[in-house]
């Protein structure tokens, strides 16, 4: 079922069509809010509010080409929405650079997936210490996909500051893992 | 350098040229022979440029570049932050690669970059437990109930169906509890919910049967469904304001359910004392505006 019939079929109430639509982006929508809050817990809490606002816009969404970066947007704002009532609140632990490079997967994981873990904590860790326009863009551009205009409407920026900010924010985060292990060549040959 | 240097010196140009007399040309062999400097200078002028080249070339490039444009590390930066657009024409990315071939520096950053974004794209999509879904689905269906303002035995309903059809999975254990959990938060999370005795209502309710738990969901939001039409913007204001309790308590209750399944009672009492903590906030949250006046 192409993507086009499948928001048809939701948008005229099928469970069915909404249980593969949830299923097919729950993982994305839970990567958004993971960018946002970094708490397991917090984040699928997040999520799960996420598809109720996609539910109950599903009418907003008409044309299926453009269903990621509308999804994207609701996240989106959910997040910010949500972050901002956190603000009354304690915020959730962050977890120091350092000892992010510390945690390890169990004991029975093969080398290969450990290193995997530990490099994804490595750039958690980089993408948090950004500025959030920063850690936005890298989030929309180059995790989610989302092409420079779409990323301009939705941030309400000129195309070409986008751009600029796109660049620019690749080369912090690259120089921010730099700085949490050391250069890439000295990793090669160690 | 001495006289005989500068005499050296003058006799260069003719050497080079082939034109050099006998006599003068002993002289300048020997002397090249004799003085570091002459010989440098006559290998220098009189060497082949591709020889040259593998040499002297990258050193000659590095103090060209620093005497004219400056090392050329913060074009290459731009470049290789731009380059994942696609936005380089050819020309550019010939320039930097050329650049990455002999800086160090640089070539480390495009590797980093590099790795960094392909980690980025695996964070895209995260694993999620299995119940999530469910978790979403009994969200949305209580979210169209609440809209259709009363059409709740359907819920029940449903979710019968879906004990039924789950009951025979591996994640059931894990589910069950999750299960109690939402029931849990609909029960007291919901507007109206007559939650006065909340703690002892929660221990009951994850103790209780599937059965107890389906009747009891259908029942209570049943009630709340039909009353909340007239009530929409006070209710909303209130869910909002015990979100973070609600997100509380279904973490707290999650994590007793999961403890009583796998038999950990210690654990389960600890969880459901917390949880109880949960519901009290939660209660007061939502009966208590914040203007000290309310109640
Ligand atoms: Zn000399
Ligand atoms: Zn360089």
């Amino acid at each position: 079922m192409d993507l086009a019939n499948l928001l048809e079929s939701c948008r005229a109430g099928d469970e069915l069509a909404w249980e593969m639509l949830v299923r097919q982006t729950q993982s994305r929508v839970y990567g958004i809010a993971m960018t946002y809050v970094r708490d397991r817990d917090e984040a699928r809490d997040l999520s799960q509010d996420i598809f109720v606002r996609v539910y109950r816009n599903l009418d907003g969404c008409k044309d299926a080409d453009r269903f990621l970066p509308w999804l994207v947007r609701i996240a989106r704002n959910a997040c910010i929405d949500h972050l901002r009532r956190r603000k009354a609140r304690p915020p959730a632990r962050d977890i120091p650079a350092d000892e992010a490079l510390r945690l390890v997967a169990p004991d029975e994981a093969p080398d290969e997936e450990m290193e995997r873990q530990a490099r994804r904590r490595v750039v958690e860790t980089a993408l948090h210490s950004l500025s959030e326009i920063n850690r936005e863009i890298i989030l929309l551009k180059d995790m989610q996909g989302l092409a420079l205009e779409e990323i301009a409407r939705l941030l309400n920026l000129p195309l070409g500051t986008v751009k600029s900010r796109s660049s620019r924010a690749r080369l912090e985060l690259a120089k921010a893992v730099q700085d949490l292990v050391g250069p890439a060549g000295a990793e090669a040959t160690a | 350098m001495n006289t005989r240097c500068t005499a050296w010196e003058a006799l260069l140009d003719a050497h080079l040229g082939g034109g050099l007399a006998a006599d003068d040309a002993a002289f300048f062999r020997s002397h090249a022979a004799a003085c570091d400097r002459c010989r440098d200078l006559l290998r220098l002028v009189s060497a082949d440029l591709p020889a040259l080249a593998g040499e002297e070339a990258p050193r000659l490039a590095d103090s060209v570049i620093a005497v004219t444009s400056g090392p050329a590390c913060g074009r290459a930066e731009a470049l290789l932050g731009a380059r994942p657009d696609g936005g380089l024409s050819a020309d550019e990315s010939l320039l930097l690669q050329g650049h990455l071939d002999h800086c160090r520096a640089c070539a480390d950053l495009a590797l980093t970059l590099e790795s960094a974004l392909a980690t980025v794209r695996e964070l895209a999509e995260p694993e999620l437990d299995p119940a999530f879904t469910f978790d979403v689905l009994r969200a949305t269906s209580a979210t169209r109930a609440r809209k259709r303002g009363g059409a709740l035995p359907r819920l029940a309903d449903r979710f019968g169906a879906w004990w039924q059809g789950q009951a025979a999975r591996p994640q059931f254990a894990w589910e069950v509890a999750f299960a109690a959990t939402v029931v849990l938060v609909l029960l007291f999370g919901t507007p109206l919910s007559p939650a006065r005795r909340a703690p002892a209502k929660a221990l009951a309710a994850v103790q209780a049967s599937p059965g107890w738990m389906i009747d009891t969901a259908g029942d209570l939001t049943g009630v709340a469904g039909e009353r909340i039409g007239g009530v929409r913007q006070d209710v909303t204001e209130r869910r909002n304001r015990t979100a973070p309790d609600r997100a509380d308590l279904l973490r707290h209750g999650r994590e007793a359910g999961a403890a009583l399944l796998h038999g950990n009672f210690d654990t389960a009492a600890q969880r459901l004392r917390a949880a109880g903590g949960d519901l009290t906030r939660l209660w007061r949250d939502w009966r208590d505006d914040g203007s000290a006046a309310a109640d």
